[in-house]
């Protein structure tokens, strides 16, 4: 039997491209969306499924390489490049957040959705202080409202990540005890 | 059926080597203990913060700041070279008197985050600062 994530590094590098190419496509088709609530820049985050997925699959430098590579890539595709330092600093401290929790999860105290939720209120954390840094101490006023839907959305892409999770260990099991 | 899932859990793949459990909600325990001090962080600043007490009234003069207020507190300021004198009441502020040419700056009215009021001969300017009037379509 094999070892438990024994990908080969191949593996891990080509899986962590596709992973990163999924996220940059949904990053890049979610900035099309107007924001759920006009006024407040609140989005899904579906992007940030990835930077969960890869948490979980390839471990934690692979998950650091597809939120940097996905937010500098997304980027140059929208051509949104002020929006770079929110999208950065929003991935790299949900990152950090969910790093943070993994091991948790890995016991088994913890699912994917908890994962999330605290990854995504890290996310609007992230924005939070770069929007502070830039635009002044008034964006504080959005902290009660983003970090509330960071919950809804946390749990949604959190789901989302699980099972996606879910379909895929099953999958790669079953291909290494063939 | 016990071993089963004990097997299951180790014939993992992923980075820590445990697979999602078969059929079950995903929820534990620790997901809502996340999700309540989530709710809880996002809600305590409405309750300890201290209630905002409006636009604050900045007066320059000659590029120095020489007053800073709440718009609530009624005062009345005179600049330090005694030519204009600034009004704050009712919750605006306007400048009452200016010794200058034109006194453009009395004839604009009061002044809001949008709109200061400037005197240019003299170098006064009344700027109101808003908290609530954050430029919502920039975001």
């Amino acid at each position: 039997m094999v070892k438990p994530g024994s990908f080969s590094p191949t593996k891990k590098l080509a899986l962590a491209a596709l992973i990163a190419a999924a996220a940059i496509i949904v990053h890049t088709v979610e900035a099309l969306l107007p924001p759920l609530i006009p006024g407040i820049p609140v989005r899904l985050g579906l992007a940030n499924v990835f930077t969960l997925l890869a948490l979980m699959l390839l471990g934690a430098p692979y998950a650091a390489a597809v939120a940097i590579v996905r937010c500098v890539v997304a980027v140059l595709i929208t051509g949104a490049v002020s929006q770079l330092p929110y999208s950065l600093a929003g991935a790299l401290l949900s990152f950090a957040a969910m790093f943070m929790l993994e091991p948790l999860r890995c016991r088994g105290r913890l699912s994917a959705v908890g994962e999330s939720v605290f990854g995504a209120f890290a996310f609007n954390l992230g924005q939070l202080g770069v929007g502070i840094l830039i635009a002044g101490r008034a964006m504080f006023f959005y902290f009660p409202v983003m970090s509330l839907l960071s919950v809804p959305t946390g749990i949604f892409t959190g789901l989302i990540a699980h099972y996606i999770f879910k379909v895929l260990s099953r999958n790669f099991n079953a291909e290494q005890n063939r | 059926m016990k071993k089963n899932r004990l097997k299951n859990e180790t014939e993992a793949c992923g980075e820590c080597g445990k697979t999602a459990r078969k059929g079950k909600p995903p929820f534990r325990l620790l997901d809502f203990v996340i999700i309540a001090a989530v709710v809880l962080i996002s809600l305590a600043p409405l309750l300890f913060l201290p209630k905002d007490e409006g636009s604050t009234v900045v007066i320059t003069w000659h590029g120095e700041e020489i007053y800073r207020g709440s718009i609530t507190k009624d005062q009345t300021v005179v600049t330090p070279d005694g030519l204009n004198t600034i009004v704050i009441e009712n919750g605006s502020v306007r400048m009452e008197n200016a010794e200058c040419r034109d006194r453009i700056c009395v004839r604009s009215g009061a002044a809001s985050p949008s709109h200061p009021i400037v005197c240019l001969p003299n170098r006064v300017v009344v700027t109101v600062i808003g908290t609530e009037e954050v430029d919502s379509g920039t975001w």
